[in-house]
């Protein structure tokens, strides 16, 4: 009797604990497209350098035109810390920032026309009260733009899991005026330009190449346009195409050996592969309608462009084996301008609807599409090197042309401010090694 | 019988019956019916007594200057009108000296008044600068409370952190006799099925809260899947840290999540003990960028 309780007795607290391990689910699917909060406060400096007190705003400018972080405003805060030992976490939970990055810099050596400096800053969790990671980085105090740059892309791919982007270059043409056109290469957010080319004659459609060596663009220098290749260390130029015809649109294969150009050399426009060296050119399709703005995916074996071919113009890709087509873009009156992220998920395009060119993306797993830009005159429109950020072309209020980036969840527009002029025709360069 | 050439000529009757209705139209045109109701006319009229005499207006007299002659003035006037001269200036001088003298004192007076205000307003200042420190000093007083008050939370979050330690090794050592009484506990709740309504509201709530704060953007675009314990206080807030059961593969994925149930804390919390019993450990499954199936 004894035993028969005692193994009723076990088989209930099995039972029972079988029960208390079941526990409640819960199902959270999707999310948001949201801004991580962070707050950037100045790194102490003894030496009161004016320029290097400027980092921190560097920093936060970067993470917040990258749309996915949103700096919080630390004017009122009485007493920065620049120490991880120094934040008090409840009054920065208060301020409802959930990542926090400070630090400090000393002297540690003056050079003939520059002083070395040591910064050391923190990535600190308000949440977790933990430091994620501190790091020295050493420069010279007048490149501290560049050191602020690498701090934000630590910062980025740490909380984000992509490379950052704010090491890379950007190039752009500038018409200072009708007779007088310069191309340039900039830091991603227009700071230190460069001119690479000067010319009396219009330059369009600038495009750099994967492995950040040359830039290809077309010139009106022979009174039509031909597409020239640029090395940007040595300026060294050479003539790509000068068909008959126009010759327009170049865009470089992911391993920078060829190129998709546009010619006008038949009927109307076509695209052809050409090799960089400018030899064994190839026609991509044979049809009557327009095929035009080619666009190389990163597998290299398509090629995404624009047709009239349904009657509207509309994105469409090429398999370049086999020459077939199909068409990607439905929504909207026209799409133009395509352009692939690197990982082929997402299709960047000019949108044209009631009269009004946007900048929008196409989810190619999902088909969904989203307009990033309220245009109405936007243009060319170009992805980062991660994906995350676009570059375009817009109009200001009073119709000159400008440039600037728009994050890929539309959250953030940010002009890109290169002194006056017109500014058009923008590329961004690849990720550095 | 005299009629009889009347009655046999039909056009003559005819004839005479349209002459007849166009008189008697006619008739009726010039002497109709006015349909019209006249408001009859009224004066109104008041009434006097007497009525009052007009004034008649006084003719204007124009009256002309009267002339006087001109006689040639004698030695005794011109004497007088010298004298009278010497006592108007006279006159004169002493009014202007009386002026002057009334101006001085006028200006004096201006002077001293003005000395006076800038005396007052040195008073207010000074008022106003000890009003000052003594708002500096009880603004320093305050600062100080503040600090202490501060002071006094810290201490107190680090007491409720050593409690909430000492809790989390209480539940982590839980025995088995406390398991099996919540699981009775579970089951007398499922058996009386009372709180089911209950329990998925809080259930809804909770999701709601925490998925506010998911930023799919860290997560890529592929579908992925992440689980997560968490272990809750009556107040909503974690034990401990959210344990993650399955990973994305995408540390940053799997970081924004766990800030997601972070954020959300103080998690909404059913006041009924037995209803927090069933809601106190929950799992989390979470599918950022949608169903993975």
């Amino acid at each position: 009797m004894k035993k028969i309780f005692k193994s009723i007795s076990i088989f209930c607290m099995v039972f029972f604990v079988g029960i208390s391990h079941a526990l409640e689910v819960i199902e959270i699917l999707g999310g948001k497209a949201s801004q991580i909060p962070v707050a950037v406060t100045p790194f102490k400096d003894d030496n009161q350098n004016k320029d290097i007190q400027l980092m921190h705003e560097v920093i936060a400018n970067d993470l917040s035109r990258s749309g996915l972080f949103s700096p919080i405003d630390i004017s009122g805060v009485s007493q920065y810390p620049y120490d991880e030992r120094d934040v008090n976490f409840s009054n920065w939970t208060a301020l409802q920032t959930q990542f926090i990055i400070l630090g400090k810099m000393k002297t540690i050596g003056v050079g003939r026309s520059n002083i070395q400096v040591e910064v050391i800053w923190s990535l600190v969790d308000i949440y977790k009260e933990k430091t994620i990671l501190t790091i020295s980085l050493k420069g010279p105090s007048n490149q501290y733009r560049l050191m602020a740059h690498r701090i934000s892309d630590i910062v980025y791919e740490k909380l984000t899991g992509s490379k950052g982007v704010f090491q890379t270059n950007i190039a752009f043409v500038k018409k200072i005026n009708p007779k007088k056109y310069s191309l340039l290469i900039s830091d991603y957010d227009g700071h230190n330009p460069k001119a690479i080319l000067n010319s009396k004659h219009p330059i369009i459609s600038p495009r750099w190449s994967p492995d950040g060596k040359k830039i290809a663009y077309v010139s009106f220098e022979k009174r039509k346009p031909v597409i020239y290749i640029q090395n940007i260390e040595t300026g060294k130029r050479t003539l790509l195409a000068n068909f008959r015809g126009n010759n327009s649109a170049p865009a470089w294969s992911p391993d920078s050996k060829k190129l998709a150009i546009v010619l006008t050399y038949s009927l109307n426009s076509q695209i052809y592969i050409i090799n960089a060296d400018g030899s064994n050119i190839q026609q991509l399709m044979r049809t009557r309608s327009i095929n035009t703005e080619p666009s190389w995916a990163s597998n290299g074996n398509e090629i995404y462009f624009s047709s009239d071919r349904g009657g509207s113009a509309q994105i469409y890709k090429v398999d370049i084996e086999s020459n077939e087509v199909a068409r990607v873009t439905f929504e909207g009156k026209n799409n133009l301008s395509p352009s692939l992220s690197k990982d082929g998920k997402l299709l960047l395009f000019l949108n044209q609807e009631d009269r009004k060119y946007r900048v929008a993306i196409q989810n190619l797993l999902t088909n969904q599409v989203l307009k990033l830009t309220n245009g109405p005159d936007d243009e060319s429109p170009i992805f980062s090197p991660n994906g995350h950020m676009v570059l375009f072309t817009y109009k200001d209020y009073g119709k000159t042309s400008k440039i600037g980036t728009v994050s890929i969840n539309g959250l953030k527009v940010t002009p890109i401010e290169v002194g006056s002029g017109a500014i058009m025709e923008s590329t961004w360069g690849p990720l550095k090694n | 019988m005299r009629l009889s050439w009347l009655e046999n000529n039909d056009n003559l009757q005819a004839n005479l019956f349209t002459i007849a209705i166009h008189l008697a139209l006619f008739i009726f045109m010039i002497f109709s019916i006015n349909w019209q109701v006249k408001a009859p006319y009224y004066a109104e009229v008041e009434l006097w007594d007497a009525v009052p005499t007009q004034t008649k207006p006084k003719p204007q007299i124009k009256k002309s200057k009267p002339k006087i002659k001109k006689t040639a003035p004698s030695e005794e006037i011109k004497k007088a009108k010298i004298k009278k001269d010497a006592d108007i200036q006279l006159k004169k001088k002493k009014a202007a000296e009386l002026k002057k003298k009334k101006a001085a004192e006028l200006k004096k007076k201006k002077n001293i008044e003005r000395l006076q205000k800038q005396l007052l307003e040195e008073e207010k200042l000074e008022k106003v600068q000890k009003q000052l420190l003594e708002e500096e000093k009880l603004e320093k007083v305050q600062n100080q409370l503040l600090e202490e008050e501060k002071l006094e939370k810290i201490q107190k979050d680090i007491l409720a952190q050593d409690a909430l330690e000492k809790l989390q090794d209480n539940l982590r050592d839980k025995d088995l006799a406390q398991e099996t009484r919540i699981a009775i506990e579970g089951q007398e709740d499922i058996v009386a099925g009372s709180n089911s309504g209950e329990l998925e509201k809080y259930k809804a709530l909770i999701q709601q809260k925490i998925y506010q704060n998911v930023n799919k953007q860290l997560c890529g675009l592929d579908p992925v899947e992440l689980i997560y314990e968490i272990v809750l206080m009556p107040t909503g807030d974690l034990i401990g840290s959210a344990k993650m059961i399955k990973s994305s593969d995408i540390e940053s994925c799997d970081l924004a999540v766990e800030r997601a149930i972070l954020q959300a804390q103080p998690l909404p919390m059913p006041q009924d003990g037995r209803l927090f019993t069933q809601l106190k450990k929950l799992k989390l499954r979470f599918q950022p960028n949608g169903n993975v199936n």
